[in-house]
Order: structure tokens, then C-alpha cells, then sequence
């Protein structure tokens, strides 16, 4: 048995993080933004209602942080669901290099969107 | 209730087969017999070749674990009147290598079992002079991991053991995290290897099967879960203060 | 290995099944919860699309919510809910008794640990409903 040791601490704890943050905040968004503005359940705020909204950094910094941490999270189980519902074990490192790839363009675009906004 | 149920179990001979058949018995369905007294019904009046492990018929030893219409149990502690009117599948215990008809090759745990070092490792010298003293509430950390049978069930049901051979296992971690949490035991620093490897805890992505299957109320996955904490505060010690004691 | 193992027969290897989970329903509860990643991943990159439709204008947000109501989008979000949804019960049921078990030491009743996650997650969840909405 190799005993190097993991160095799977850290994603592990970013999945954490992420899995509550996702968990808390996420089916909200959902709901509001994907069914219930569609449906027209709720009256939809205007535009510029939404700009000031978002303009505020209480709002990008928890903008920020919800998406950095859902994209590490769904990287990090993606990862460990293909693996083993798809028996990609032999290649895991090819699967773990795409799915930390993904979360960091993420986390990459996350920051540059709430950089730029108005 | 019907006087017989029919069983069919596995069978394999390491001489003659290549492959495990079934052969279907018919054995009484007593009200009071568990799965157990059916096996050695067959071996005593139907098969005498009929090769599986038993020892204390309670539920303590840890040898009779099989699978049960798919479901890792210990025979003689499942009752054959759930199963009415049957049939009912027994199968060696799934993961493991087979030796004979339901009697599975062990080594592999054994060898992990060790690996942990699951006994209280002292760094003082010579032999205790007194008992070690323990408050309930010491007990109470580690008590629960404490009951493990070394049954195999756990391992029967965890699918990335199945998987991965090499994966330490949900017995042998939590047995690790007994004695790690034992307020007797100073060998923490000595298992950390074992269980901070890939093949440790963090092969295990919480199924939960491990225990929802154990037989004396064991829990490994919150064991390993539990020292997934542990393990991601000594990485980043290790990260953040390499002057530490290693 | 042991002197009298030389000479015995090979063991039978059983191999694992590739779709193992369709076995039984506890396994594939399992994948169920670890696939919500995938949909937790998807709204992730809609949240962002959002953003950009309000860095670049109320036209492109228009566009944005118009896309959002069409028939294929909806029912895919509707499908990452029921799926998100998931993934926060099995954690809530899941996480809080490890932490509580490691700060009180001792075995606890699963329900007191999942408790305040889910009054939490209530709270949390009224306001960023309230923000959202601009009522505050």
C-alpha cells in the first residue's frame, strides 16, 4: 500500500464549504430566477432595480463566494461521481485535471463578471 | 405459515468450477430458526459438502456474514420466517475473494486490520505501573466504534471497496479512529499515514451502506467523516507550520 | 504466503458490475445525490450568464429572462431544483452530526444535529428571496 499522503485536505474542504453554501443559498435562486420569474408567480423587479442590487458589495462579495465555492464543490463530486458511476478510475487523473479546470475557469470568470460589473 | 421455504445457495468447489452455481434446498420454516440453523440443516441432512463459517450463533464472533437476497447479514442473526414464502439467495459476502461455497478469503481485511494498528500504542517506557484511568465521558468519544465485530458486512456493502480493492476499508478506519479518540492511546502520529493516504479516508465518498448494515450499531462512516476533519487540520499544519514536530 | 496455500486452487474473483448502482435502491439514492453536482455546476454557469446580461444592459437582461421561460431552460432548472434540493436534505442529514459529534464527543440524535441546519436554511433562504424581489 502506498502511504504517501493525500493531499485531497484541501479540495476536500472547499467541497464542504461549497456544500453548504449550495445547499443554503442555492434552491432560492433557483426557484426565484428559474421558475417563479418565469411563471410570472412573482412581480419581477425592474432592471435598474437589479443594477443597484448588484452594484452593492455586499452583493458581490456574496456573489463571489457562493460561486467560487459551488464551482469547487461540483468539481470536486463530479470528479469522484465519474469515477465511480462511471468506472473512469483508471483515468483519474485526466478526470480530476478536467473537472479542477473547470472549477478554476469558474472561479476565474465569477471574479472577472463581479470586477465588471456597473 | 407454508412448512418448508426453498434456499438457494451459492455453490463453488475451487477443484471443479470455475464459476459459482446455485443449488436450491428445502429446508423446514420453523418459527424460531434463523438463517444459520437452515445451513446446518443442509449440511446435516441434505449436503454434507456444504462449506460456510459460524462460531457463536449470537451475533458476537463475527464469522457467519453472507449476502441475503443481495443484502450483507449475519445468519444467525436473520430469521428465516422474514423471508416467507422465499426463495432466499445466500452468497458469500460480496468483494471478497471465494475460497469455497460461502466461505470467503479473509486475508484482505486482515492485512488492512493490521495496517491501522488497532491496539493502544503507549510511547512511555516499560509496563504500565497502574490502570490507566478513564471518565465516562472519555468513553463516551470512542465507545461506540469500540463494538466492531470484524464481521465484513461493512465491506460487503461498500461499493468503492468493491471498486477499489486497495481502499483501507470502513472497519479498519473506524477501529483506527477508536483508538486515535481512546484518551489511553498516544499513537495518533503513528496511524496518520495509513489513514491520510488516497486509499484511506479519502477513497470514501459517503455512501453510507457501511452503516446502515452493521450489525452492533458501529457507524464507520461518521468515524471516517470525522477524521476527514482531523486529517484536513494536521494538512494544514503540516502546510502552514512546517517548523512544527513532525 | 502460507506453505499449505502453494498448492491450492485460485479462489473465484467476482467482478464489480460497471452499473453496480441499479442494484439497489440505497446505492442509487447515492449517485442521485453525487450527480446533483452536475446541476449545481449547470446554475452555476446561469448565475453567471445573468451577471453578464446585467453588465451588458437591459436588453441583454431582457433577453436573459426571456431565454430563462423558454420550455427547454425551465424545465431543466425546475429538474436542478428538484436535484439541489436533494443534495441540501442528504447534507443536512448528513454533515451537522460529524461536527456535532466532534465538538460534544459523544453518539448524537441525528435529528437535533440536522435541526438548525434546516431553520437556516429557511431563514436564508426568505432573505435572499426578499433581496431578489427588491422588497428590501
Amino acid at each position: 500500500m502506498a502511504t504517501h499522503r493525500s493531499n485531497r485536505p484541501l479540495p476536500w474542504m472547499l467541497f464542504g464549504i461549497g456544500g453548504f453554501l449550495v445547499a443554503f443559498f442555492f434552491p432560492v435562486h433557483i426557484f426565484v430566477y428559474g421558475i417563479a420569474l418565469p411563471l410570472d408567480w412573482l412581480p419581477s423587479p425592474s432592471y435598474q432595480s437589479t443594477v443597484a442590487l448588484v452594484h452593492a458589495p455586499i452583493t458581490r462579495i456574496y456573489l463571489g463566494i457562493l460561486l467560487i465555492m459551488a464551482f469547487w464543490h461540483a468539481g470536486y463530486r463530479i470528479r469522484d461521481t465519474l469515477c465511480d458511476a462511471l468506472a473512469m478510475r483508471h483515468v483519474d487523473t485526466v478526470v480530476a485535471a478536467t473537472c479542477f479546470a473547470f472549477a478554476l475557469a469558474g472561479t476565474i470568470v465569477t471574479v472577472v463578471a463581479l470586477c465588471a460589473l456597473p | 405459515m407454508a412448512d418448508t421455504i426453498i434456499l438457494e445457495v451459492a455453490r463453488f468447489s475451487p477443484e471443479r468450477d470455475s464459476e459459482i452455481t446455485y443449488q436450491t434446498f428445502e429446508v423446514p420454516l420453523r418459527a424460531d430458526w434463523m438463517l444459520l440453523d437452515a445451513l446446518n440443516y443442509i449440511k446435516d441432512n441434505l449436503d454434507g459438502s456444504l462449506t460456510f463459517r459460524w462460531s457463536c450463533r449470537m451475533g458476537i464472533c463475527g464469522s457467519c456474514g453472507m449476502m441475503v437476497n443481495g443484502v450483507p447479514k449475519l445468519t444467525c442473526e436473520t430469521l428465516i420466517s422474514e423471508f416467507a414464502p422465499g426463495p432466499v439467495r445466500i452468497e458469500p459476502l460480496e468483494h471478497f475473494p471465494v475460497v469455497k461455497d460461502l466461505v470467503i478469503d479473509m486475508d484482505v481485511f486482515l492485512e488492512k486490520l493490521q495496517a491501522v494498528r488497532p491496539w493502544i500504542v503507549r510511547k512511555d517506557e516499560g509496563l504500565p505501573q497502574r490502570e490507566f484511568l478513564q471518565t465516562p465521558a472519555q468513553l463516551d468519544t470512542f465507545h461506540q466504534y469500540s463494538l466492531c465485530i470484524n464481521c465484513m458486512l461493512c465491506y460487503a456493502a461498500c461499493p468503492v471497496f468493491g471498486l477499489d480493492p486497495q481502499f483501507v476499508g470502513p472497519a479498519a478506519l473506524a477501529l483506527a479512529e477508536r483508538y486515535n479518540l481512546d484518551s489511553r492511546d498516544q499513537g495518533a502520529s503513528e496511524r496518520t499515514d495509513v489513514l491520510s493516504q488516497h486509499d484511506g479516508i479519502w477513497d470514501c465518498t459517503v455512501v453510507g451502506e457501511c452503516s446502515t448494515v452493521c450489525p452492533k450499531g458501529v457507524d464507520p462512516s461518521l468515524a471516517i467523516q470525522q477524521y476527514k476533519l482531523t486529517a484536513t487540520k494536521e494538512w494544514f499544519k503540516t502546510w502552514l507550520l512546517p517548523w512544527g514536530n513532525k | 504466503m502460507p506453505q499449505y496455500r502453494q498448492f491450492q486452487p485460485k479462489p473465484y474473483r467476482p467482478e464489480m458490475r460497471a452499473y453496480w448502482y441499479f442494484d439497489r435502491w440505497p446505492y442509487l439514492k447515492f449517485i442521485l445525490r453525487e450527480a446533483s453536482s452536475i446541476f449545481v455546476a449547470w446554475f452555476a454557469v446561469v448565475i453567471l450568464l445573468q451577471l453578464n446580461a446585467v453588465i451588458s444592459g437591459p436588453t441583454a437582461y431582457a433577453n436573459f429572462q426571456r431565454w430563462m421561460a423558454t420550455p427547454a431552460v425551465f424545465i431543466v432548472n425546475v429538474i436542478s431544483f428538484v436535484f439541489i434540493c436533494f443534495h441540501a436534505i442528504t447534507w443536512f442529514m448528513l454533515v451537522p452530526r460529524v461536527m456535532a459529534r466532534q465538538v460534544l464527543e459523544r453518539p448524537t440524535p441525528d435529528l437535533m444535529s440536522a435541526a438548525p441546519s434546516f431553520g437556516i436554511w429557511l431563514v436564508a433562504s426568505v432573505i435572499v428571496a426578499l433581496f431578489a424581489l427588491r422588497v428590501i
